[in-house]
């Protein structure tokens, strides 16, 4: 038995940040009972659980969050893609739903961070002695071939930062809320040329919690559905011509999105991209077809990505400034598509958009999702 | 940096054997260890025994070109915990003639020089000393002092 579209029924966030005091069991939870909330519905309906997390945590930490709503004997499933685990376990929860497995499911995401910087890939050790594995390495990298490509300027992945520190202002979830000027981003701390410290997504604490239904099951509750009509994922294609500047097939993943969900680019009305440095935004941008190849540096510069530009991408601030939870950022994306969608945003709604899009990327690994009301 | 040139009269070991050798013949010249499909005739850097360009399985080790261009780069400002680098330093990925990018420092020359499209050659950098008093070599590469025309002899 097939349950038709999957709906995203409740979404909730615990505050992006530093909470020492408080154990991922904490943060989980408190998300987890905001969704809930949100959703009109009570632990008990949830048939299925997913739990998004990548480091730090322990074994069985899908089995411990859940346990601390209930014992209620449901299956719980731990998924682990990085920076992009959440929105993984998304997909998860609405294939099983899709399939008529369950009507009900949850997914949290949750992190606890220690500052600085991460080090990916631990075996890579001689890579590691030399510096050369850095995070912020790599998309400086990336920034730069894109500068010598296409003539990008630091000033134009600088002003990705600017856009959303504005955004997270208005969001009382984010890590950052306070403005900066061009100025400010470009003369803070060099990292790795051309990115500055305030091109860099903090380390963070905190939890997201998105529950999904069947679409019989959520025309039952009060709030309106919002569907997730389409989703992808992947990981890196061998191309010989042209090393991709991404983590993962972007373009390819967002080709058979558009195509499931019967849309086009253009009806995207709002975009959550992964952004956990600057430049970030510029290639994704591209990589989802709203601009073309080169284009996104100058797109950006000129407002586009704004709340009020032709397309809004990261209205919440962003990895920059809401905050980076690797484990959490993937549901806190699509928390903010939904709130969107519904017209709940507040300050930072977008003007009445009707497709949403998340791309979340974690190390050689990606998502792409198409939200719809 | 803390990484020093490496002393020709000295003893000297790969640091990484899977990643590179070095050419004794040639003053201790490190030499990528490349991996060719026999198949599709693709060059992989670092080991693969599977090609993931035709799927043939067992590709063979072959030496890559001493010489290649940076494909992209950056200066880092920040050593990560446990690098044995000073800031700042250059980050680059090397493209080779046989159609490979390699990770890479790029030593010799001020950060601020490096260039996309800038010619290099590799060139052995000494991260230690081990036990028995040899250095422990790593590869990085240099600009190209002199243009393409000599040939190695
Ligand atoms: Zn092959």
């Amino acid at each position: 038995m097939k349950n038709g579209r999957v709906a995203v029924v409740g979404v909730g966030l615990h505050p992006f940040g530093r909470f020492p005091d408080k154990a991922v069991e904490d943060l989980g939870r408190e998300a987890a009972l905001e969704a809930l909330r949100d959703a009109g519905l009570s632990y008990k309906d949830v048939e299925a659980g997913f739990l998004g997390r990548v480091t730090q945590l322990g074994i069985g930490v899908g089995q411990r969050v859940f346990g601390e709503l209930g014992l209620t004997g449901i299956p719980v499933t731990n998924v682990e893609l990085a920076c992009a685990s959440s929105s993984r376990a998304v997909m998860h929860a609405a294939d099983l739903i899709r399939s008529g497995a369950v009507e009900v499911a949850m997914v949290i995401g949750v992190e606890k961070m220690e500052r600085g910087m991460l080090q990916p890939g631990g075996e890579r050790s001689y890579q590691a002695l030399l510096g050369l594995t850095i995070l912020p390495g790599a998309y400086a990298m990336m920034a730069r071939r894109h500068m010598h490509l296409y003539g990008t300027k630091p000033e134009h992945f600088a002003k990705v930062s600017v856009k959303s520190h504005k955004n997270a202002v208005h969001n009382p979830y984010a890590q950052y809320r306070t403005e900066l000027t061009l100025e400010e981003v470009l003369n803070s701390r060099m990292i790795a040329d051309p990115i500055t410290l305030y091109q860099c997504c903090p380390t963070s604490d905190g939890a997201s919690a998105v529950v999904l239904a069947s679409e019989r099951r959520a025309r039952q509750l009060s709030n309106q559905p919002v569907y997730l009509t389409a989703w992808a994922g992947g990981t890196p294609i061998f191309d010989p011509d042209e090393p991709g500047l991404s983590e993962g097939p972007t373009a390819l993943l967002a080709r058979k999105v558009y195509q499931a969900a019967s849309i086009s680019p253009q009806d995207v009305g709002v975009c959550q991209v992964h952004d956990a440095f600057s430049p970030g935004e510029i290639f994704t941008i591209e990589e989802l077809g709203f601009v073309k190849p080169g284009e996104g540096g100058p797109f950006v510069w000129e407002g586009g990505t704004e709340i009020t530009g032709r397309l809004p991408v990261n209205t919440d601030g962003g990895l920059l400034s809401r905050g980076h939870p690797m484990g959490a950022t993937g549901g806190a994306m699509i928390t903010e598509i939904v709130r969107q969608l519904r017209g709940q945003a507040g300050p930072r709604q977008v003007a009445d958009p009707k497709v949403g899009l998340v791309q979340n990327a974690g190390i050689g690994g990606v998502n792409v999702l198409a939200f719809q009301v | 940096m803390a990484i020093q040139q490496k002393d020709r009269a000295r003893p000297a070991v790969p640091l990484n054997e899977r990643l590179f050798r070095l050419d004794e013949a040639e003053g201790g010249i490190p030499v990528l260890l490349g991996w060719r499909c026999p198949d599709c005739g693709h060059h992989f850097f670092p080991h693969r025994t599977i090609c993931p360009g035709c799927g043939h399985i067992g590709l063979e080790e072959v030496d890559l070109s001493r010489r290649g261009k940076v494909w992209t780069y950056t200066i880092a400002h920040q050593v990560p915990p446990g690098a044995i680098v000073e800031a700042p330093y250059v980050i680059a990925r090397i493209e080779l003639p046989e159609a490979v990018l390699v990770s890479s420092l790029i030593t010799d020359c001020a950060p601020e020089e490096v260039r996309v499209g800038m010619e290099v050659e590799i060139t052995p950098v000494k991260v230690r000393e081990d036990e028995e008093g040899r250095d422990v070599l790593a590869f990085a590469f240099r600009p190209v002092k002199k243009p393409a025309k000599e040939t190695k002899s």
